[in-house]
């Protein structure tokens, strides 16, 4: 793997680079700033597998270097690591906001850096294996998504504010209960997912969950969050401290977006998503479970506790 | 199992080395500290001099407790973490005030490092 490290503290950068050799990960640069580490990026020829920055650095900061970073189209989806002393929850949320994809805290802990290598391997491997199915649906003209299977959470990292699963799950461990106490998370649910997969083209499918990616984006704007797709037609999100949701708001609000798609899906001969919004679920005061175990009961509560969208039209024919 | 206690050897020599790296270094981050203090006394730009001190704290915080010195490392976050709370509330020049015999308690360990 290659890795770039970012840390304007030069010790703290042979302490990694000692750290990484140890864990068998030998092919490593360093970048002591910001500017420089953009700079290292555009000229290398080949891109790095994973970049572990810091936050607390003079001039560009950490958060400003990820979201630069993720501006490049060679680096959409590379796995970035914050490592940072700072662990106060605003941190975290800007980290992974700007498109972190894991959080580790200083001082180092070297079984933990381990772990987090181990997990940005799969994610390669993972990136490794569809594109080769990309290759072979050049080739077969069949879709790459359609190869996927309906479970899997696809990458629609083209989607502003949406991040990748794994990520939403490293954020939510990150946190822990205790700081996750006061949020909550929210399920989504596509309802005809499965007939739209089914009967479309895979990348129709993909370009219909991007829309509606898009639509709850536009619903939970004004209020802080992170969105994710946990796959089968399913989404999840995480909404920071905020006043009380109301779900049938928010599925008119998402039902009136994708009618905005309307004419386009009908064109195309498509159909048009069903979005089905959960009640929210609140992180819980005491809790042994793990984190995570929010993101699954959201998901869980739009099967259970599922709340009928009023569909837009539907609504607007009942005032007239 | 021989192999995996060559590479925790190699780890080891590494940290010696890398603790003793931080013990030299720990001359420039004493001049860093005291350099903060004066500017804040002479109240040239105190933001400047409670930025100066915050960081080099900060990065004690995040790699002292690394390379074994972890009271050190713990002085170092609890005195990082005291100044982003006061800050909040106080103007910078008051909070160097309100810090600086933790600093100080701070530097006398920091300079036993070297003795």
């Amino acid at each position: 793997m290659k890795i770039l490290c970012v840390d304007d503290d030069r010790l703290f950068c042979d302490f990694m680079g000692e750290t990484l050799s140890h864990l068998g990960q030998s092919f490593h640069r360093f970048a002591y700033s910001g500017p420089k580490a953009l700079e290292i990026i555009v000229q290398e020829r080949e891109p790095f597998d994973c970049l572990l920055i810091d936050i607390n650095m003079p001039g560009m900061d950490g958060i400003e270097l990820v979201r630069r970073i993720r501006s490049l189209s060679a680096y959409r989806r590379t796995p970035i690591i914050m490592v940072s002393a700072l662990q106060e929850k605003g941190y975290i949320d800007s980290a992974f906001h700007a498109g972190a994809n894991d959080y580790v805290t200083k001082p180092l802990d070297r079984v933990e850096l381990k772990m987090r290598l181990h997990m940005v391997q799969t994610v390669l491997d993972g990136q490794a294996e569809a594109r080769g199915l990309n290759e072979h649906l050049l080739a077969s003209e069949q879709s790459v998504v359609r190869e996927l299977s309906f479970d899997e959470p696809l990458n629609l990292n083209d989607v502003g504010g949406l991040i990748p699963y794994t990520a939403l799950e490293n954020y939510v461990l990150k946190l822990g209960n205790m700081r996750l106490v006061g949020s909550c998370a929210i399920g989504f649910e596509v309802e005809n997912a499965e007939t739209i997969w089914s009967g479309q083209h895979g990348l129709q499918f993909h370009d219909a969950m991007a829309d509606v990616a898009e639509a709850i984006g536009i619903a939970l704007k004004d209020r802080s969050h992170l969105l994710s797709y946990a796959g089968a037609g399913k989404f999840v999100a995480v909404l920071d401290k905020s006043p009380e949701i109301v779900p049938e708001d928010m599925a008119l609000v998402i039902d009136r977006e994708i009618e905005g798609f309307a004419a386009y899906y009908r064109d195309a001969g498509l159909m048009l998503p069903k979005v089905q919004v959960g009640s929210p679920v609140k992180a819980p005061l005491v809790a042994l479970e793990s984190p995570a175990r929010l993101l699954l009961r959201a998901l869980l509560k739009i099967r259970r506790g599922r709340v009928t969208p009023f569909g837009y039209s539907r609504f607007l024919n009942s005032l007239s | 199992m021989q192999s995996r206690q060559t590479a925790e050897g190699q780890m080891n020599n590494a940290i010696v080395r890398m603790r003793a790296k931080f013990v030299e270094s720990v001359d420039q981050r004493i001049l860093i500290l005291e350099a903060g203090r004066s500017q804040a006394a002479l109240a040239a730009d105190p933001y400047a001099a409670l930025q100066m001190t915050q960081r080099c704290l900060h990065s004690i915080a995040g790699l002292a407790p690394s390379l074994g010195f972890s009271t050190l490392g713990a002085m170092a976050a609890r005195l990082d973490a005291e100044i982003t709370s006061l800050a909040e509330r106080h103007p910078a020049v008051d909070v160097i005030r309100q810090i600086d015999d933790g600093v100080e308690h701070f530097l006398i360990r920091l300079e036993a490092l070297l003795d």
